[in-house]
């Protein structure tokens, strides 16, 4: 599994899609497929009770288990179940984007994950590193950042430093602020100050970008594990590995899951995915504008003619040059 | 609105402040990472971690260059703003950066 790679590709993600999305739920979505499942892949214990799967890594991506969380058909019935809840376009597609790519991104360990399920059940993985998750959390962290899952999550980094323009508080009051309601209702509504925001906006970039040197400096330091730069690696790890079916079945394997999963977006987007997103209008962000107009002169030029249009009847354009029809939260 | 902590308090973000809170997040992160590990890299705990740092040492910083350089509106609880109503803030199209709201 990847690490910090999860928190900073999100900026990145966001930076590079074209159209209005929400950042926090590409942030949502990158981290959901291991949110509710990477407590139960390491273990847990509540008084006398524990939990600890047999096999971590078919717990964790295979099936029977929670490894649907890791496909790309999952990612299309979450989208769909936040258009139809919340009704929100950026949010669907936001959430669409994340879980995605935190599904591609765990294809590089040396388990991977089931692209194409419940279509087909064949697992894809580079096998960059190890996938360790059955030594706990800790054995985990030695064993990706004493390998190239360490070089992987540099390799994140670097991109978001050449992309350095997203975590600019400009591109936040630009692009980020005005993609999603959430911020709005987080200014608004609970208070929070601009800091606050922006320090929230950072806030998950400064938690990946510090927690690669964090572990890795605990690793090198702490647990004394040796660094294996090698394909695969670390060599001192028992690292979970999925057997690899020949070319043909490999191939025919992803044709099936392919056009199954292709058929199904199709026919969810026929059946309910057009309807509820052309029902759900985009998000546009209104803005409170101060106007100077001496109030005698408007309510002459206004007297019989605009009464209904004062009283917020009319259309919300028509009374552009005074004020928007929506208010800001704070100024109703 | 109930009162809050002072550090919650909107005031106006200076350049000073921002750098500060963001270099002690960063050591409180990287060094309290590597040391405590799962008592600050969670997911939730590691941003919890980064926003407080950043806030409260932004208010810290703001609040000493305040009381050393009164007449200076910018970035002094003397500079507090009505929080929501911040010029700048929320896709004005401002450049952000700095002092900017």
């Amino acid at each position: 599994m990847s690490w910090a790679a999860h928190e900073l590709e999100s900026y990145i993600l966001h930076k590079h899609t074209k159209v209005k999305v929400s950042y926090l739920a590409i942030l949502l979505g990158c981290f959901l497929p291991d949110m509710g499942t990477k407590g139960t892949v390491y273990g847990f214990e509540i008084g006398s009770y524990s939990f600890k799967p047999e096999s971590a890594w078919d717990y964790h991506r295979g099936w029977p288990g929670v490894g649907f969380t890791h496909s790309l058909a999952w990612g299309v019935v979450l989208a769909l179940a936040v258009l139809l809840i919340f009704k929100s376009r950026e949010w669907a597609l936001g959430l669409l984007i994340g879980q995605w790519a935190h599904v591609l991104t765990d294809c590089f360990d040396s388990v991977g994950v089931m692209l194409f399920f419940p279509f087909s059940e064949q697992h894809y993985s580079t096998g960059m590193w190890a996938y360790a998750a059955q030594e706990g959390r800790y054995g985990d962290a030695a064993a990706y950042y004493g390998s190239l899952g360490l070089a992987w999550d540099l390799f994140w980094l670097a991109m978001l430093a050449y992309n350095y323009r997203a975590l600019t508080a400009k591109y936040f009051n630009q692009h980020v602020y005005p993609a999603d309601p959430a911020w709005s209702w987080l200014r608004h509504r609970v208070g929070l100050s601009d800091r606050f925001l922006l320090a929230l906006y950072h806030a998950y970039f400064l938690y990946g970008a510090c927690r690669i040197f964090a572990w890795t400096i605990w690793a090198q330091v702490s647990e004394d594990a040796p660094m294996d730069w090698k394909w695969g690696g670390p060599y001192w790890v028992d690292k979970a590995t999925v057997e690899h079916p020949p070319v043909t079945e490999f191939l025919a394997n992803t044709l099936v899951g392919l056009t199954g999963l292709v058929a199904f977006c199709w026919v969810v987007w026929l059946a309910v995915g057009r309807r509820l997103w052309l029902r759900t209008p985009p998000y546009a962000e209104v803005e409170f504008v101060r106007t100077s107009v001496p109030r005698q002169r408007y309510s002459d030029e206004n007297t019989g003619t605009d009464g209904a249009e004062d009283a917020g009847t009319g259309e919300p354009g028509d009374s552009s040059d005074t004020e928007p029809a929506r208010q800001s939260p704070d100024r109703a | 609105m109930p009162s809050r902590p002072a550090f919650l308090r909107p005031v106006r973000r200076t350049r000073a402040g921002d750098f500060a809170g963001y270099a002690v997040a960063v050591v409180a992160l990287v060094a309290g990472g590597a040391v405590f590990t799962r008592g600050i890299l969670t997911w939730t705990r590691g941003p919890v971690v980064a926003i407080a740092a950043i806030l409260l040492t932004g208010w810290a910083v703001d609040k000493v260059r305040a009381r050393r350089q009164p007449g200076d509106d910018d970035g002094g609880p003397g500079a507090d703003v009505d929080g929501p109503d911040v010029e700048g803030a929320g896709g004005d199209g401002r450049d952000g950066e700095g002092e900017d709201r």
